[in-house]
C-alpha cells in the first residue's frame, strides 16, 4: 500500500521539479541524459527512476509529447501511450524500436483529440530507457522514453531433489523391536495357558 | 503371521470363563495385543516418507507484512553478502552470487554443495535497502542440505549477514511461511521495500516423487542492527 502510494508522490514531485526546470532553462533540460546510466543498480532504488524525462519532450519540428502509462514498466506489461500530435480524429502508428516494438495502431479511442496505442514490453529487453516514436497520419511525430525496470525473480525456487526424503529407519526398528518383543511374550503366555490347561 | 496368532488366542482366551488364577496371564494378554498395536503403528508410521520440517501456522504474519516487532535499523550502504549465519538452526554458510534462470526464477546453487546459499546479486544487498533474496536447498541426493531446518525457524530468532564490507547485517525473523509452488506470491516474496529486509527461501511443502517439492518455505526478516568485525 504504501509503495505505489510513495512512488506516485515521487514522480509527482521529480514532474513538477522537471517542469519548472524546462520552464527556467529549456536547453538545460536537453543536457539531462547524462544522469542516467547505472542500469546495474536499480534494484536499489526501484521506483526513483521517474525522473520525468518525457516531460522533455516538447513540441520542436512537429514532435509532439507522447504519454506513457505506465513510465516505467517490466518486461512483459503493457504500456499505453496517448498523444495529442495526431490532432482532431486522428491516427498514427507508433514503434520502439530498442524494444524491437513495431507498427503499432494508435487510434482515437476514449477522447477524440488524442490518438492512443498500447504495445507489451518484450521479454528479453535490456533494462534502461527506450525512446518511443509515433508518426501520426498528418505527418506529425511524436516520441516519449519508457524506462525498463530490471525484471525480478519469480516463481519458487527449485531447491531440493527429495534426497532428505525418506522413511524413518529408526521407528521402523522400534516398531520391528516392539513387534519382536510381543511375539516371544505372546508366545510364552500360550504355552503357560496350554500347560496350566493340561493340568487342570 | 505370529500376530494373528496371538491376537486370536488372546481373543479366545476372553471369551473363555472367568476361573480363578487366570486372571494374571489374562492381564498379561492385553498387553500382548498392546504391544502388538503399539509396534504395528511405529512400523506403518516408520514407512512413511519423512519431509522436511514445515512451519507452523503461528510463525505465519499475524497481521499482514506491515506487523513488526522490533524496530528496524537504518539501511546500510550496498555491500555484497559473503555468509550467512542463522544460529537457531544451526546455518553457517557461504553465499554466491547468482542472478535468474531461463525461466524468470531465482538460480539455485549447484546441487552438489549442500551447504552454500545463493543471493540475487542483481537485487538489494542483505542490510541494503530493499528487499535482499537468497536461497539455499532444502536436501540435496545425498540428504538434507543448509537449510532442511528452515521450516523451524521461528519469529524473533536471529539472521546474520557477514558482508564484503567487514559489517554484518542483524536480521530478525517476522514471519516463516510456506506457499505452494502454484499459488506462490512473487509481490509479497521479491517486492521491493522502504527499508532493510530480507527472504531466505527453500523448498518445501509436500513431496512427490515425480514432481519434488510441491512448495517453498520462505522466512521474512528485517534488519535490526549491525555488528562490526
Amino acid at each position: 500500500m504504501r509503495r505505489p502510494t510513495a512512488r506516485l508522490l515521487t514522480g509527482t514531485a521529480l514532474a513538477v521539479v522537471s517542469l519548472g526546470l524546462t520552464v527556467t532553462n529549456a536547453t538545460a533540460a536537453f543536457g539531462g541524459d547524462s544522469e542516467r546510466g547505472d542500469y546495474g543498480r536499480d534494484d536499489y532504488g526501484r521506483g526513483d527512476r521517474e525522473r520525468g524525462s518525457h516531460q522533455r519532450d516538447h513540441d520542436r519540428g512537429g514532435r509532439g509529447r507522447l504519454e506513457l502509462s505506465p513510465r516505467n514498466a517490466r518486461p512483459g506489461t503493457v504500456v499505453t501511450v496517448s498523444t495529442g500530435a495526431c490532432g482532431h480524429d486522428g491516427h498514427g502508428r507508433g514503434e520502439a524500436w530498442s524494444l524491437g516494438v513495431q507498427n503499432f495502431r494508435m487510434d482515437p479511442r476514449h477522447d477524440k483529440e488524442r490518438a492512443t496505442g498500447e504495445f507489451r514490453v518484450p521479454d528479453d529487453v535490456r533494462p534502461g530507457d527506450h525512446e518511443v516514436r509515433v508518426r501520426c497520419d498528418n505527418g506529425r511525430e511524436a516520441t516519449g522514453e519508457l524506462y525498463v525496470e530490471h525484471r525480478g525473480p519469480s516463481g519458487h525456487v527449485r531447491t531440493g531433489v527429495g534426497g532428505s526424503v525418506g522413511r524413518d529407519t529408526t521407528q521402523i526398528a522400534a516398531g520391528v523391536a516392539v513387534l519382536a518383543t510381543a511375539a516371544v511374550g505372546g508366545t510364552r503366555l500360550l504355552r503357560r495357558r496350554a500347560s496350566g490347561a493340561q493340568e487342570g | 503371521m505370529p500376530s494373528k496368532a496371538v491376537e486370536a488366542a488372546e481373543t479366545r482366551e476372553a471369551d473363555g470363563t472367568d476361573r480363578a488364577g487366570k486372571a494374571a496371564p489374562r492381564r498379561s494378554g492385553w498387553y500382548v495385543v498392546l504391544a502388538l498395536c503399539v509396534g504395528a503403528w511405529l512400523v506403518h508410521n516408520g514407512f512413511r516418507p519423512v519431509t522436511p520440517p514445515m512451519p507452523s501456522a503461528a510463525e505465519a504474519f499475524a497481521a499482514g507484512p506491515g506487523h513488526y516487532t522490533e524496530a528496524a535499523a537504518d539501511p546500510l550502504p550496498p555491500a555484497a553478502p559473503v555468509a550467512v549465519r542463522i544460529p537457531g538452526i544451526e546455518v553457517d554458510a557461504p553465499v554466491l552470487g547468482l542472478g535468474l534462470a531461463r525461466d524468470g526464477s531465482l538460480d539455485v546453487p549447484p546441487a552438489g554443495n549442500g551447504n552454500v546459499v545463493s543471493w540475487y546479486k542483481d537485487g538489494a544487498a542483505p542490510g541494503a535497502k530493499g528487499t535482499a533474496i537468497v536461497a539455499g536447498h532444502v536436501d540435496n541426493a545425498r540428504g538434507p542440505a543448509v537449510f532442511y531446518a528452515l521450516g523451524t525457524l521461528k519469529k524473533g530468532q536471529r539472521v546474520e549477514v557477514t558482508r564484503s564490507d567487514g559489517r554484518t547485517a542483524v536480521f530478525t525473523v517476522d514471519a516463516v511461511e510456506v506457499y505452494e509452488n502454484a499459488d506462490f506470491p512473487d509481490e509479497k516474496v521479491y517486492g521491493n521495500t522502504d527499508r532493510a529486509e530480507l527472504r531466505v527461501i527453500t523448498c518445501g511443502g509436500s513431496f512427490s516423487a515425480k514432481t519434488g517439492y510441491q512448495g517453498n518455505v520462505v522466512a521474512y526478516a528485517h534488519l535490526i542492527g549491525v555488528k562490526q568485525t
